[in-house]
């Protein structure tokens, strides 16, 4: 296997869709390749990062501006 | 969600936000003073159908031309829908313009909301749809560059550069900026590698949903989703101190 080969389906290893045969296949690239290693982790930690930095936080406003709810009913009443 | 997605998603804590109708004071008639609904609260179900039955009644009250019941849905939803469109904008002034496109939008298809899903989820659809027209008419890195962000391989197959892990994230402060960092790398990604994300991380939906969502074969959509976490992996290698 090569690199090429293993970064092409790598989404699918993580996703665990390849057969125990390919599998193993990667899985002995992993051990003797340390750039795919490292690729493996950083493509790992930019998923979790994606996840934290997209993901929804508390910042909810309970309430919206009041002139946002102007402006929305008063386009309603002209329409 | 399929188990591949699970799997992936695996260490991957997502927050769930209260829903802003049960979060705020209702002051429709007959609904005042909803509970506050919590995590692992054994009420949600029931408070969650309370909420349903108020926009029900709300809903139908609005078909009639009741302009006051139509506000209430406004004041009850809009704190979502306007966090959703600055999730996907990341812009406050075209934030505000998407939400109120939405709910006008919500307005003029009322009657063909049929109730098989939930209020909240028909409108969330509706201005994730409208914010991402929104992202694709604005100018993003075009795709010859984005060619560039994918990983670089010699004719043997092997990588062109060496690859080194990310520095450590030291402390909470540090965690912060690097969020930031985040952010700015995604905003760098053409609108179509972008919606993608959104479609997964902040939509939940799983790999046939986006497919169906994006009108892409299944493959298409795994493999502009990989081809997005590359592209995003080399933009934060940049940043984050490694392999540029």
């Amino acid at each position: 296997m090569t690199c090429r080969e293993f970064i092409e389906f790598l989404d699918r290893y993580l996703g665990d869709e390849l057969s125990p045969a390919e599998r193993a296949q990667f899985d002995r690239h992993l051990g003797v390749c340390p750039d795919c290693t490292n690729y493996l982790a950083t493509y790992q930690e930019t998923v979790e990062l994606e996840q934290k930095a997209l993901a929804p936080d508390d910042a909810v406003p309970a309430d919206v501006p009041e002139d946002l709810v102007r402006a929305i009913m008063s386009t309603i009443a002209q329409k | 969600m399929p188990r591949s997605a699970r799997r992936f998603l695996v260490g991957v804590s997502f927050f769930v936000p209260l829903h802003p109708a049960e979060a705020s004071t209702d002051e429709y008639p007959g609904i005042r003073g909803f509970s506050v609904r919590r995590a692992g609260d054994k009420s949600a179900l029931v408070t969650e159908g309370l909420a349903a039955d108020a926009d029900a009644a709300l809903i139908a009250e609005a078909r009639t031309g009741c302009p006051r019941a139509f506000e209430q849905l406004v004041r009850r939803h809009a704190p979502r829908v306007h966090r959703q469109a600055l999730w996907i904008l990341r812009n406050e002034a075209d934030a505000a313009d998407v939400t109120q496109e939405a709910l006008v939008k919500a307005h003029q298809k009322l009657d063909s909301f049929r109730g098989e899903a939930k209020f909240s989820t028909w409108l969330q659809r509706i201005v994730t749809n409208l914010a991402l027209m929104k992202l694709r008419s604005q100018r993003r890195r075009p795709e010859a560059s984005f060619e560039e962000l994918l990983p670089t391989f010699h004719e043997d197959g092997h990588h062109t550069r060496s690859v080194s892990p990310f520095k450590e994230c030291a402390d909470l402060e540090e965690q912060v900026a690097r969020r930031d960092v985040v952010c700015r790398a995604i905003a760098q990604l053409p609108a179509n590698y972008q919606e993608i994300l959104v479609l997964r991380c902040v939509q939940e939906l799983d790999t046939q949903e986006t497919a169906d969502f994006l009108k892409i074969s299944t493959n298409a959509a795994k493999l502009r989703l990989h081809r997005a976490h590359q592209a995003l992996r080399t933009l934060l290698a940049a940043e984050l101190g490694v392999d540029p």
